[in-house]
């Protein structure tokens, strides 16, 4: 047996406890390669799919491939620590410290080459269904499959580079501990962490702070709070994990009618004992969680929403703004309508006519009026609210979320000699300016008396099947701008729909997967903390059982530990991000979409669901391993 | 001559409560001499052995083997120390799961960079020394406790060390392995001068040995030569401890 035999021969027969970080990897590196390959992917790259698809994707691979370092990195420290015995043995016999590196380099090396191998090879399979699903969310044919020569390159330099930093940085990291330790293991003594009670009521104090500034923020001041809140949140949560948990465990041994209660006492004095350990982990996983659920939950949000936000950005399927004549007028909607005709969509045309009052002498810095009658059509065209207008009053909307209107226009307008009163409306005017900056809605008599002759004419088209018009109104809208003279303005709902929901689609697409990594992840910490552990559990279950204990009981306390450990992190980050959606939402009505709350809800549910019966399937082999080896 | 020699040895544990384990301990091993340390429980017997094998360091005082002082090394030189010089066979053996019995044992060899053909060679030897050729090829798990620790010592004499330490070699058998696992020692000893020193509470595993140590309250208390008839040395052993006035339960290993 060689030196690299026996490295080899460590890998190969310890199977299982090297199979969650090979499992890691592969899933790491798979995701990575899917990903090459879609970003390489001839079709995307001639532009098939849109620009921005391919540019998100390539910032999805950067955070992928940093998060499968840090990730990775974590696993090998958690496995080298369950090996600090079998590293004592080899100190021994006179292992020096150069093989020690030598032997965790080629280990990692080649569990590294095997998941780059198995991780290209799974991406090969589920690449095409990937595409499929690529092709489904972003509405486009699904893209073909191809050799992704290019992936497969740029996917094995990165994760070879990945591995051999992440065992020289292991090796830099590792502890010179002294081979007593070593040779002791799992068996040396921890020590209780003790917890101060200011740091604990900090931990609670900066939470509701935290919190409180979270739901208080209202519209753009959210975007201002979002970083103080964040910062907050993410110290609060770790003095939460770290002192306040520590402190509400103490406060129940206290209890004696509680600690002392059945098998309370094993568990609550190993869940103190634990701690430490668990503290930082719960703190990665909770925060690594929350980051997934908030990401998840609003570009869910974001694309659940498409049609309701173009919808009402957009209020006709067609819009033709113009100062032209008669003669071009006619000529232009004649041409609108036989498109229409001929292309079989049947339609609703609506005509509404404004005046252009120049306020200054600069240009745009003028308004265009409207009188509250004409409006009103045109509203109830667009299933808008209707506006009541006063005799002596200048309506204006707002054009961006926050707007303060109240004052709009220097404070005041006057019509025809007569001083108007401006009255500000949140929301969206149906009607734009087409030479001015702002629409305003007067009262009918104002508009009549306005002698201003700058007409603007609207024409408006309402098509109930408009999201198939796309080819249609890019063809016209090509035809117009040949043939029109004059100023004027087209405008055309599907185009703008279908650039949204495709940009909508792919963030949601590449969030998903990125998010269904972090979770993944998440789960993979739970795992090896488990499996770290399995000896000293093993030992102390055995010792428990002695005494006599039965499996139920036993059952009862693993059960209560594993699912405190999987779901103490999930809760506190679904309540962090329950708390930023209620913000979220007050952020993200300002950009006209709706509701965060059912996309959510369905979000947070199934991670829930899932994480449920990852819960399940590692406690019961967990037990089995343990009841296997005390037997 | 002499091969090991402990000048001085002394080892206090730092900590809330500083704790004297040994005060003052100077004795000599001569070459091929197979030596036992025996004491009451918390005399000191594993610390001084943990001095020995560098497992662990001392505060004051020397161990000098072959001339020289392990502690004194470089940390790469010191594993070079171990791997060449010394053998450990450990109470709970302390093999590697994922190797085979064969693999075990070649392991010092392998770390030290040996050929093939070497280390073969030296396995089919020391397997047949020691009655296990027919296991070499079986897991560490496949195999009795008896066999393991025969594993271990046939991975602790394989490179030939100065010095063979053992930690209570017995104290995970039963009284016929014990028996077993002693005469093989006793055999390695005498056919191969290999030079041993055993700390152990069994006092028949202590009449194997040329000459016991006691210890008590980390200190030197005395130590016993063997004459010609080991019953006749095992007796006095027992005789001894009871006058160190150990626990009963120190007593409770006699197994014959």
């Amino acid at each position: 047996m060689t030196f690299r035999q026996f490295a080899f021969n460590n890998v190969s027969r310890n199977k299982r406890t090297y199979a969650a970080f090979f499992l890691s990897s592969v899933f790491s590196v798979m995701i990575f390669f899917i990903y090459a390959m879609f970003i390489y992917h001839p079709g995307v790259e001639n532009g098939e799919i849109h620009r921005f698809v391919a540019q998100g994707m390539v910032a999805a691979e950067y955070i992928i491939f940093l998060f499968a370092f840090f990730f990775l990195f974590y696993c090998v420290g958690a496995f080298l620590k369950r090996r600090e015995k079998e590293f004592g043995i080899l100190m021994m016999h006179g292992m020096t410290q150069g093989q020690r590196n030598r032997l965790i380099f080629m280990e990692n090396m080649m569990i590294g080459s095997l998941s780059i191998v198995f991780g290209i090879g799974l991406g090969m399979v589920l690449g095409k269904l990937f595409f499929q699903f690529a092709g489904f969310l972003l509405d486009v044919e699904p893209l073909p499959f191809y050799l992704p020569l290019d992936a497969m390159v740029l996917t094995i330099v990165c994760f070879l580079c990945l591995f051999v930093a992440i065992s020289v940085f292991t090796v830099l990291f590792l502890k010179r501990s002294n081979l007593l330790e070593l040779l002791q293991g799992s068996q040396r003594p921890k020590q209780e962490p003790k917890a101060s009670v200011f740091l604990s009521l900090l931990a609670a104090a900066l939470l509701v702070m935290a919190y409180a500034l979270a739901i208080w923020a209202k519209g753009a001041f959210v975007m201002v709070l979002m970083f103080p809140v964040i910062a907050l949140t993410i110290a609060g949560t770790y003095l939460l994990f770290t002192q306040l948990s520590v402190f509400l465990i103490r406060l129940m041994k206290r209890n004696r009618h509680f600690y002392w209660n059945k098998t309370n006492l094993v568990t609550l004095s190993d869940l103190a004992y634990r701690m430490k350990d668990n503290a930082r982990m719960f703190f990665l996983v909770c925060i690594v969680s929350t980051v997934a659920f908030c990401a998840i939950g609003t570009l869910a949000a974001l694309a659940s929403s498409i049609t309701e936000t173009t919808v009402r950005t957009n209020p006709y399927a067609f819009e033709y703004l113009t100062t032209a004549d008669a003669k071009q007028r006619e000529a232009t909607t004649a041409r609108i309508e036989k498109a229409l005709q001929d292309a079989g969509f049947p339609f609703e045309k609506w005509e509404v006519t404004t005046k252009y009052l120049s306020v200054n002498k600069e240009e745009h810095q003028g308004v265009s009026i409207v009188g509250v009658t004409e409006y009103n059509r045109a509203a109830r065209a667009a299933d808008a609210d209707e506006v009541q207008v006063g005799d002596g009053e200048a309506v204006y909307y707002q054009r961006w979320p926050g707007e303060d209107v109240s004052g709009a226009e220097d404070g005041s307008l006057t019509v025809a000699g007569q001083q108007l009163k401006p009255r500000g409306i949140e929301g969206f005017s149906v009607i734009r300016s087409l030479s001015g900056n702002q629409l305003v809605i007067v009262a009918d008599s104002v508009y009549a008396q306005a002698k201003e002759s700058n007409f603007e004419h609207n024409y408006f088209y309402q098509v109930d099947r408009w999201k198939e018009t796309k080819e249609l109104s890019e063809k016209l809208e090509a035809e117009i701008s040949e043939e029109h003279d004059g100023a004027y303005s087209f405008g055309a709902r599907a185009p703008i729909y279908q650039e949204l929901k495709q940009m909508a689609n792919t963030s949601l697409f590449i969030g998903l997967f990125v998010g269904v990594l972090f979770f993944v992840a998440a789960g993979s910490f739970l795992y090896f903390r488990l499996y770290t552990d399995l000896e000293s559990d093993r030992r102390q279950y055995g010792a428990i059982t002695k005494i006599g204990l039965s499996e139920k009981e036993l059952s009862r306390i693993v059960t209560t530990q594993i699912g405190l450990l999987f779901f103490v992190p999930i809760i506190v980050a679904i309540v962090h991000s329950a708390v930023a959606f209620v913000s979220l939402n007050s952020l993200l009505k300002l950009m006209m979409i709706a509701s965060v709350v059912k996309p959510t809800a369905i979000v947070l549910a199934s991670f829930v669901l899932v994480q449920f019966v990852y819960f399940w399937i590692i406690r019961n082999r967990y037990l089995f391993n343990l009841k296997r080896s005390m037997q | 001559m002499d091969m090991l020699h402990v000048k001085r040895l002394s080892k206090i544990y730092g900590g809330r409560v500083t704790y004297r384990a040994l005060t003052d301990i100077d004795f000599t091993i001569k070459k091929g001499e197979f030596v036992g340390i025996m004491g009451p429980s918390g005399s000191g017997k594993t610390t001084l052995l943990n001095m020995i094998s560098t497992i662990d360091s001392p505060t004051s005082g020397e161990v000098l083997l072959n001339g020289t002082n392990p502690h004194e090394l470089k940390r790469n030189q010191l594993a070079l120390f171990r791997r060449r010089e010394l053998g450990f066979v450990f109470q709970d053996f302390n093999l590697l799961d994922t190797l085979t019995v064969g693999e075990n044992i070649v392991l010092p060899l392998t770390l030290d960079g040996k050929s093939v053909a070497e280390m073969d060679e030296k396995l089919q030897t020391v397997a047949e020394k020691l009655g296990i050729v027919d296991i070499l090829e079986k897991r560490t798990y496949e195999i009795s406790g008896g066999q393991r620790q025969r594993t271990a010592i046939a991975r602790a004499i394989i490179h030939t060390p100065s010095l063979l330490l053992a930690d209570e070699p017995t104290g995970n058998l039963d009284s016929k392995a014990s028996r077993n696992v002693m005469e093989t020692l006793e055999t390695i000893n005498k056919n191969d001068g290999t030079t041993m020193m055993m700390v152990t509470h069994d006092p028949l595993a202590a009449s194997y040995c040329h000459r016991v140590i006691f210890i008590k309250d980390g200190q030197l208390h005395n130590e016993m030569y063997r004459g010609e008839s080991r019953q006749a040395f095992f007796q006095k052993i027992i005789d001894a401890l009871s006058l160190l006035g150990g626990n009963t339960h120190d007593l409770s290993s006699i197994r014959v």
